[in-house]
């Protein structure tokens, strides 16, 4: 249902674009990043995910704190398909505390497998979005742990999720630089609790809730704050 | 007297001096006339030639009100709308209309009737609110009588009355009653301020008596004001028992419904537009809707020295690009994050700044006007369940049908509660609410549709939450322009949820940018 209604939105759009066409005249030098020239097809990744996604996810993946909504940009195209057919197929977002994951189940509950690695496969070939001017709200401050012990803790996440936090799609672990420290945390902390990771399907999830299982809050705190100083290259 | 100017006096001087405009301006400066000929009026000045382009984000009250006074001073406007309808949040459903809900698409499925609509944002309209009635003045909108607060609805505590329903009137006349009758036993020299002399104390006393309808004694002991228990026609009628009063107190309502219409905001008579709130955009739209661009998504915002650029989906993804003189920007502020842009730092922290609502509509078709047999014509009903109000419409009495609300809840914890559920759990718990206060509600009701403003599309959230502390830290920062950039709507005034608040921060960004183009009219 939830395809056909975005895909009903998109077609239905098509007629009052066309008619309300604003010419664009652009000052040289100033040309915003995202204009760019209209992709090709009528249903492209770009445009699913403007209509079922950027509301939350803000523009091109870079995620917005105040919805709860992690980076995506920039992320594995098969750890993202992962996550979206894990969602679609309920095994993330339905653990009862799990209230940022039910929120976004019936999101994708309705979308063709195919158009979801097509988002994923899009998502992943956008540039990391760097820690802009506006770091007080992407949640990189606040946090309060240890970057030093951090450090010390993290050679045990390296093992999977890369020294630099760049990720292994082999192990199936996802890049950690750049993504906002807060949804890092929450992540992690949602692990330990099992809040996520305890489905029998989810495989992945449950090797990443395995290791974190020794771990204390405070441990948690110190890891991100060391994975928060990780450069995004 | 003597030795002093009357006003009179003062007014016929001024006007042998300086013609009736003077005379005028120093009765206005007296008092003595409204300060506008008509209340709530924004005069920009006329742009001349030096006509600028504004582009206004959001079509709903705020960038419809600032695109039609901008346009009516000559100035340029491209609207931009997100959504695939005009209103924002003034959203009126009726058959066939879509909820935009993310993950939770309905489709309202009300009779075709012109009674048939809920009002799902703004319902209702105080008398004070100058601005929006002005438009609805201009703009040929209709308007009638909204009844609000009603005295024959339903106050319903589970707590309270073995869960039972009583009438408003029965509450408030016996809270009222054995308040007076408390404070009137009490008034005697050595228990109130020295002040009040024995003539003081005596007035109070009636007052008391008055105020609570207590007898000669000073007893209460029930009033006709809580409705007789019976006759009162053609046989002589009899009181109801009084409550007592700690199971009045058993129910939350005193804590803040009591005193509901006593609000600014709230007390009767209050207004709306014949047929549903959206006449008013419709009305602007009729105006400036061929301005509006609709799933017109914007993704970037750009300062620069001269303008502002903003770049913005249309429905296939392809992205185009309008460069203005200026930027009225209606976007939630939470959503405004989650852009592209090149917004200080300062600013971005203060659009961090504010919560989001989580205010919860439902309304329910029903096939038999129910609250009519019960004497219910228009109000609300209150209960400290989740759904917290059932409305019945003042429009279309007797006529079979109507539109009833069966959900507003508006405090963030019932909200929350509500907005986590599926379309269907919201509506099977606002059945098995509201038939605690009608036994056949049920049987009368059906065809729901609910609004969880924190999951609609393009808003994700309503109304805006602003904290002492977030206000006091952040609001002047929203409230200023960033470079040629302003956050309007109602987010950005000490009104928010309500559509004058919309309106006046629209006209508090068009004064500046009025004084800008002065000034740089004079400089240039």
């Amino acid at each position: 249902m939830q395809r056909s209604f975005y895909r009903v939105l998109l077609t239905s759009g098509l007629t009052v674009v066309a008619a309300l066409a604003v010419v664009a005249v652009l000052g040289a030098g100033t040309r915003p990043a995202a204009a760019q020239a209209p992709e090709a097809g009528p249903f492209a990744p770009r445009a699913l995910y403007g209509a079922a996604c950027a509301s939350c996810h803000g523009t091109d993946g870079r995620g917005n704190p105040r919805i709860d909504t992690p980076v995506l940009a920039g992320l594995s195209a098969a750890y993202l398909e992962r996550q979206l057919d894990s969602f679609r197929r309920g095994y993330r977002g339905r653990h009862p505390e799990d209230l940022e994951g039910l929120e976004m189940r019936p999101m994708v509950e309705g979308f063709a497998a195919a158009d979801l690695a097509a988002v994923g496969a899009w998502l992943a070939s956008l540039p990391v979005p760097q820690p802009a001017g506006d770091a007080a709200t992407t949640g990189a401050e606040g946090q309060g742990g240890d970057p030093a012990r951090g450090r010390t803790l993290y050679a045990a996440c390296a093992v999977c999720h890369g020294r630099s936090g760049e990720g292994n799609d082999a192990l199936g672990a996802p890049r950690l630089a750049g993504q906002a420290s807060w949804y890092t945390l929450r992540q992690l902390r949602k692990f330990m609790d099992g809040i996520r990771g305890s489905h029998p399907d989810d495989t992945s999830g449950a090797s990443m809730r395995a290791s974190v299982a020794g771990l204390a809050p405070r441990d948690a705190a110190d890891i991100v704050a060391w994975i928060e100083m990780l450069p995004v290259n | 007297m003597e030795g002093r100017i009357s006003r009179r006096q003062l007014l016929n001087a001024v006007g042998a001096a300086g013609g009736s405009a003077a005379v005028h301006a120093a009765a206005t400066a007296l008092g003595l006339l409204p300060a506008a000929a008509r209340a709530g009026q924004l005069d920009l000045r006329p742009a001349g030639g030096r006509a600028r382009h504004v582009v206004v984000i959001g079509a709903g009250i705020a960038g419809l009100a600032a695109a039609y006074e901008l346009r009516r001073a000559g100035h340029r406007c491209t609207i931009l709308e997100a959504s695939h309808r005009p209103g924002g949040r003034s959203l009126t459903l009726r058959r066939g209309d879509v909820v935009d809900e993310l993950g939770a698409r309905q489709v309202c499925d009300f009779d075709d009737q012109p009674h048939l609509y809920f009002n799902a944002g703004p319902a209702r309209i105080p008398g004070s609110h100058a601005s929006l009635l002005h438009y609805c003045r201009e703009l040929d909108v209709p308007l009638e009588v909204f009844v609000n607060d009603n005295r024959n609805a339903w106050v319903h505590d589970d707590a309270a009355f073995g869960g039972r329903p009583i009438r408003n009137r029965e509450y408030m006349t016996d809270a009222r009653g054995f308040l007076a009758e408390l404070l009137a036993k009490s008034v005697a020299p050595d228990a109130l301020d020295a002040r009040l002399d024995a003539d003081d104390r005596e007035r109070l006393r009636e007052f008391l008596r008055a105020y609570g309808d207590l007898d000669a004694s000073l007893a209460y002991s029930g009033s006709e004001r809580a409705g007789y228990a019976s006759g009162g026609m053609t046989s002589p009628g009899v009181k109801k028992p009084v409550r007592d009063f700690s199971e009045l107190l058993d129910a939350n309502f005193w804590r803040e419904y009591m005193h509901w219409g006593e609000l600014a905001d709230q007390a009767a008579p209050m207004l709306q537009p014949v047929g549903g709130m959206d006449r008013i955009v419709d009305g602007f739209m009729r105006r400036v809707g061929d301005a509006v661009e609709l799933r017109a998504a914007v993704r970037e915002i750009r300062l620069g020295e001269t303008g502002v650029e903003v770049a913005y989906a249309g429905a296939r993804g392809e992205v185009r690009a309008v460069r203005a003189d200026y930027c009225l920007n209606s976007m939630p502020a939470h959503l405004v994050v989650g852009l592209r842009h090149n917004l200080p730092p300062r600013y971005v922290r203060a659009l961090s700044a504010p919560g989001r609502g989580s205010l919860v509509k439902l309304a329910f078709q029903a096939q038999r006007r129910f609250w009519e047999d019960e004497q219910i014509y228009g109000g609300i009903s209150w209960t400290n369940q989740d759904i917290t109000q059932i409305w019945y419409p003042p429009h279309g009495i007797h006529s079979g049908t109507g539109v009833v609300l069966g959900a507003y809840a508006f405090d963030d914890e019932p909200g929350t509660r509500l907005t986590r559920m599926s379309p269907a759990e919201r509506i099977e718990a606002a059945l098995a609410q509201g038939e605690k206060i009608h036994p056949d509600y049920r049987r009368h009701v059906g065809r729901g549709v609910s609004v969880a403003w924190y999951r609609m599309n393009h808003v994700l959230g309503c109304s805006t939450r602003w904290s002492d502390e977030a206000m006091r830290d952040h609001f002047a920062t929203l409230q200023s322009p960033t470079g040629r950039h302003y956050m309007v709507g109602d987010q950005i005034s000490h009104h928010p949820g309500w559509q004058e608040g919309a309106i006046q921060s629209a006209y508090h960004a068009l004064r500046d940018i009025d004084r800008r183009e002065r000034e740089a009219g004079v400089a240039g």
